[in-house]
């Protein structure tokens, strides 16, 4: 009860600080809202690629026509030789029955086109599917398979995959070296508002130190303000943020209906902790840094 | 209360603040320290409340031996030994009751225990209408009541008053020097540094005079100069 009664009125302190010199506070919280809700749309962002390209992964099919005369007992065997290999989720053979009636299903809004390409003959091979959560061993196992005699062509949609793959990379890095810099310069920020509130106080701790007051009772407020500036940054990201996410995810599902968008709330939840917690750190750290360098018991 | 052994202070730039002083200052006694500016008044009060160390002896204070405090013991220490300054050095933003609480909250002391102790302390320098009232609207006097009672409100062994008249009118010295005698016969062991002859002479209370960093005087019911009022 005593240390909740002590947090009570350090926290009292910290906010009666933030108050006193509260064009400071509104600028530093300002500018650590903006450093955090461009950070928050970065890991959207990145978050929505991610997600975009596990569903294209999963969606990428290596696709085997076979020859027509390849021996049904050496398609067999191809298919469980691919069966027993741990980086192929699945293989599935299809039937040239099969393929014509996806076929007929894809344009079944327009058969009269079906018509003169097929005629009363069903052009299509059989085939193997293999799905891969491994773009790059779908690749390799491609270039094996054209060359072998039971196959007609290998068929894999690579450049969507390879293209997302380079896409995500780059946002990676790009919001990771963009997080690191918005990071300290948050860091920055917020230890140079401290800086001055311990500057503006000095004759205050002066004699809080005089009266013997500890090391925690004067450096806690300052660390609290700090971690206050973090969270109120956190709690303005995570609303513009989380705006933006549900905004971004309607105007999706209209435009690419096809694309599996669709809101995730355990994501929005981990979004708005991520900030949470980003804040917390980086407002505590900020503040110790600055109070460990500049206040002096 | 206080000892000081054969103390002796020499700053970084070479000035030699105090020179091989001893003293003795008993539990309860009220003691004046007297002398010119630069006679080494102010060096002795900042060991007493351990702001600086001495370059030589042994400085004792309510049974601690400034010298070997830790670092986190040194809290401890100042609660015992509360300090007023010349320029109050009160919180301006507080009121004045919370400017007296910030001793106890220091202290983590109990809500329940600065609700009593406060309103007791106020009324022990006679402030208690003002407590809601801001510092700078006070005047020094009542200003030098509200440090006061912020120093006196932990019932400290030892207070340590240096100059606190100096900002005042001899009215309010007057006033500030009872109140003190008051806090004395409580219990509390006070040294204060002065250059207020008025209140000096006055008080007829022990008086240790400094010249050039030693004791060169030191009389039981003295004057602020040797021998005549």
């Amino acid at each position: 009860m005593a240390g909740f009664s002590y947090l009570a009125t350090m926290s009292a302190n910290a906010i009666v600080n933030a108050w006193r010199h509260r064009t400071m506070t509104l600028i530093t919280v300002v500018i650590v809202s903006l450093m955090m809700t461009t950070l928050g749309m970065f890991l959207m962002v990145e978050n929505a690629l991610s997600v975009l390209i596990v569903s294209m992964e999963e969606r990428v099919n290596l696709i085997i026509d076979l020859a027509d005369d390849a021996p049904p007992a050496d398609v067999l065997a191809l298919r469980q030789q691919l069966l027993e290999d741990s980086r192929i989720i699945s293989v599935a053979y299809i039937t040239p029955e099969e393929a014509l009636a996806r076929l007929r299903e894809y344009f079944a809004d327009e058969p009269e086109l079906m018509q003169p390409l097929l005629g009363n003959r069903n052009p299509l091979p059989a085939s193997l599917e293999l799905r891969s959560d491994d773009p790059d061993y779908l690749l390799a196992l491609a270039r094996q398979l054209a060359v072998s005699p039971l196959v007609k062509e290998v068929i894999i949609p690579r450049d969507v995959v390879r293209n997302l793959s380079r896409a995500i990379q780059v946002v990676r890095f790009f919001g990771y070296t963009l997080g690191a810099g918005l990071a300290l310069v948050t860091l920055f920020v917020i230890g140079s508002t401290i800086r001055l509130t311990v500057y503006a106080r000095r004759s205050e701790i002066e004699v809080l130190r005089l009266m013997g007051a500890s090391d925690h009772f004067i450096r806690w407020p300052f660390l609290l303000e700090g971690v206050f500036f973090g969270l109120v940054g956190a709690f303005v990201a995570s609303l513009v943020v989380g705006i933006a996410y549900l905004w971004v995810n309607e105007l999706l599902q209209q435009l690419i209906n096809f694309l599996p968008v669709s809101v995730d709330s355990t994501y929005l939840l981990r979004l708005v902790l991520t900030l949470t917690v980003f804040g917390i750190v980086i407002g505590g750290l900020g503040s110790y840094l600055s109070v460990r360098r500049f206040l002096t018991i | 209360m206080i000892v000081l052994h054969d103390v002796s202070k020499v700053y970084a730039n070479g000035i030699h603040a105090l020179k091989n002083i001893s003293l003795e200052v008993g539990q309860e006694e009220f003691v004046f320290l007297v002398g010119v500016s630069g006679a080494g008044k102010s060096t002795l009060v900042r060991l007493l409340i351990r702001e600086e160390l001495p370059t030589a002896g042994e400085v004792i204070v309510a049974g601690h031996n400034v010298l070997q405090l830790s670092k986190r013991n040194l809290p401890l220490f100042r609660r015992k030994v509360s300090m007023v300054f010349q320029d109050f050095r009160l919180l301006p933003n507080k009121t004045v009751a919370e400017n007296v609480a910030m001793a106890l909250q220091v202290a983590n002391r109990s809500r329940q225990e600065i609700q009593e102790l406060v309103p007791e302390a106020l009324e022990l320098v006679g402030l208690t209408p003002y407590a809601e009232h801001l510092p700078l609207t006070l005047s020094g006097g009542e200003q030098q009541r509200v440090a006061i009672a912020r120093a006196v409100i932990r019932k400290p062994e030892v207070l340590i008053a240096d100059e606190p008249t100096g900002n005042l009118d001899p009215m309010s010295s007057a006033d500030i020097v009872d109140l003190l005698t008051r806090i004395n016969r409580l219990g509390t062991t006070v040294i204060m540094a002065t250059h207020d002859s008025d209140v000096v002479n006055r008080s007829r209370r022990r008086v240790v005079e400094l010249v050039r960093g030693e004791i060169v005087r030191d009389e039981a019911r003295g004057t602020y100069h040797y021998g005549r009022l």
